[in-house]
């Protein structure tokens, strides 16, 4: 009998441990994954070639027919853009960079940054960063938008990131 | 009991909760089938040099001309075939060799060396024209080097690239073709038509391997940039299916400029640029074309040493003559001769000829001269006109008839000859400027040592092809001038065709 109550005694102790830990971890978890949770249920697929611009900039980004938008975490003008088989996620946000200098200093890659020009005009600096990464800056004068595009598995999406970056280009 | 039940029930219902959650948060719904922008494809570049093929890929007549006048040391070769490709080398060769003596301040003068001076090695050096500047001069051993390569040999297709390198740092190289199907020969940047088509071709592959994100239209070359480029096509490299051009030093374009991964070529790190024949096509020429679409066996044919003669303006020439044959031992004499790629001029007695019309057919065959050395060998002074005709027609006329070449010069027997018969032989007669005495049964290393010692530039050394003692002798006689840097010609080439008219002794 004496065994009996002690062995229920620690039942109750580690289940009540357990249950602790599954609610910190939970909660946790709850805290990370609800806002994209919430981004992802945001999320649109578009039904057609469309276009937006960002909030506080000046610079429209095109979206072709089935490429989904959803709002960034953490950043409320931002946006997130996933291609139509979700290997490439694109992150973008508005750049107050006032000159081109400030906005190369924000990507803060150092000597690794390349400077370009889109086929619209605008002024690209881009970087890699970490494996299926790269970062980066369109820049058209006034008003810039950032990006930070990530690759899934490996896939090499340049060509995909580099259409999308092409047809960028200063709001009418 | 019915507590830890309790408890036991809680932590699923959290599990599956958070299961759930996590559904929630699973990827949304994907197109796998779409189909993703891809960059146009486009050249490779590689920063490794193409490999050339081992020289003995193409039967060649491989030269060298040291001269140390003017700090030279040329190395090249031309095919054995009589082909426009050989005069485009000699071309390339003469003018290199003519800078350099007028950086020197020195004549152009080929010249023959001490024996021992290791001349015997000649022709293309595999991958010589793709090594460092300064191991090309080192291993010339002189300030300005001349080096060649064979790069494609397929079908009627032969390509030779030629490299000088410099004293001063210059660095300068071209690649010649033949294509013996159409008759075509020239530089290999004459394959192209339109180079802006490969310019652009090139800087694209250039942005997409240093990761460009820029879909920009790649503009056409600034003036200084189609010079450069232009020059570089004259380097490229073809092979069947494509071409390769080196991407000349410090290259950029304006596409280039802002990509930090983008690293020019340097002499310790060139780039070249492979373009697939498919995707230039419309860039190149017809023969362009046709060198590119040029694939199996290599059918340019061998020929014997007199085929395809070297340039005596740029090398030490020398004429060996033999004299009394055919015999025995001249068969294995044509081998040597052969496998040396050295010519002679037999004076040939025409009753031998007559016992080894074979042996003369083989001679003449290999591109040797065959030339009139009497019927019988008599003293021509000695005869009347009449008889002297006799001796030199009726041995021409089965000369001619055996070798199919014309007979132009004739040699007197003994050497013993005068105005008379001169006069009457109406061809100029040709004596000699070293006699090696080897018919008077000389010592078979006094006979070597003076042979190989004692010629000249422009030499008429005398031998006998009925002699054991020269047989005896003979591949290491050719060893020997070799080693000294002479070419042995026939009679007729040490005087660029056009032998001078009564007695000649020295070229």
């Amino acid at each position: 009998m004496g065994n009996a109550a002690r062995g229920d005694r620690w039942i109750t102790v580690a289940s009540g441990v357990l249950l602790v830990a599954v609610i910190v971890g939970l909660g946790a978890g709850v805290a990370y994954v609800a806002p994209r949770v919430w981004a992802a249920t945001q999320s649109q697929a578009a039904t057609a070639d469309t276009a937006f611009t960002l909030p506080g900039s000046s610079i429209r980004v095109p979206l072709d027919r089935g490429w989904q938008r959803g709002p960034l975490v953490g950043d409320e003008g931002g946006t997130v853009l996933r291609s139509p088989d979700g290997t490439l996620e694109v992150e973008l946000r508005t750049l107050p960079a006032a000159t081109l200098e400030e906005a190369r200093e924000s990507l803060g890659a150092g000597a690794s940054v390349s400077t370009e020009t889109t086929a619209s005009g605008a002024t690209l600096l881009h970087a890699p960063r970490g494996a299926g990464e790269r970062v980066g800056v369109v820049w058209a004068g006034e008003g810039a938008v950032a990006f930070t595009a990530r690759t899934r598995d490996g896939i090499d999406r340049d060509a995909a990131l580099a259409d999308l970056l092409a047809r960028m280009e200063p709001a009418p | 009991m019915r507590r830890a039940v309790h408890h036991r029930r809680a932590v699923v219902a959290l599990i599956a909760a958070s299961a759930v959650a996590m559904v929630g948060c699973a990827p949304s719904k994907t197109d796998a089938s779409w189909p993703a922008p891809q960059f146009a494809p486009t050249a490779a570049i590689h920063r490794e040099a193409p490999t050339p093929l081992a020289p003995d890929a193409v039967p060649l007549n491989p030269q060298r001309a040291r001269i140390d006048a003017i700090g030279m040391d040329a190395r090249w070769a031309t095919l054995q075939v009589a082909d426009p490709l050989n005069a485009l080398v000699e071309q390339y060769v003469r003018a290199a060799a003519e800078v350099a003596a007028t950086s020197a301040g020195a004549a152009l003068v080929p010249q023959a060396h001490d024996p021992g001076a290791g001349l015997g090695a000649r022709g293309c050096e595999r991958g010589a024209t793709f090594a460092p500047a300064d191991d090309v001069r080192e291993a010339a051993g002189s300030s300005v080097a001349i080096v060649c390569d064979v790069v494609l040999a397929a079908g009627d297709v032969v390509a030779m690239r030629l490299r000088t390198v410099g004293a001063e740092g210059s660095d300068d190289a071209v690649t010649f073709l033949a294509d013996r199907g159409s008759g075509w020969s020239g530089d290999v940047a004459a394959l192209v038509a339109d180079p802006s088509v490969l310019w652009r071709d090139a800087v694209e592959a250039a942005r997409r391997g240093a990761g460009s994100l820029s879909t920009s239209v790649i503009a056409d070359p600034g003036p200084e940039e189609a010079a450069s480029f232009a020059l570089a096509l004259r380097r490229a490299v073809p092979a069947t299916g494509s071409l390769a051009v080196p991407l000349p030093e410090g290259f950029s374009a304006p596409e280039l400029a802002g990509l930090a991964a983008w690293r020019p070529p340097t002499q310790e790190e060139p780039a070249w640029v492979v373009f697939e024949r498919d995707r230039i096509a419309d860039a190149l020429t017809p023969e362009g074309i046709a060198v590119l679409d040029a694939s199996g066996p290599m059918t340019v044919p061998a020929a014997g040493p007199g085929a395809a003669p070297p340039p005596c303006d740029l090398v030490p020439c020398i004429a060996m003559t033999l004299d009394d044959g055919p015999s025995t031992y001249t068969p294995a004499m044509l081998d040597e001769l052969g496998a040396h790629r050295a010519a002679a001029t037999f004076f040939v007695l025409g009753q031998n000829a007559s016992a080894f019309p074979d042996t003369v057919r083989r001679a003449a065959a290999e591109g040797h001269e065959i030339a009139n050395h009497t019927w019988d060998h008599p003293d021509l002074t000695e005869l009347s006109d009449e008889e002297i005709r006799r001796q030199l027609d009726d041995t021409a006329a089965l000369l001619r008839r055996l070798s199919g070449q014309p007979v132009d010069v004739f040699r007197p027997p003994g050497g013993f000859v005068d105005d008379r018969v001169v006069g009457v032989a109406g061809q100029p007669a040709i004596l000699w400027s070293v006699d090696t005495r080897d018919w008077a049964g000389p010592d078979a290393g006094d006979l070597r040592a003076f042979t190989i010692g004692e010629p000249q530039r422009g030499s008429i050394v005398l031998m006998h092809d009925i002699q054991a003692v020269t047989a005896g002798v003979f591949d290491d006689v050719l060893t020997g001038l070799s080693d000294r840097g002479f070419s042995l010609v026939t009679v007729d080439h040490l005087f660029g065709g056009d032998v001078p008219a009564g007695i000649v002794r020295q070229g």
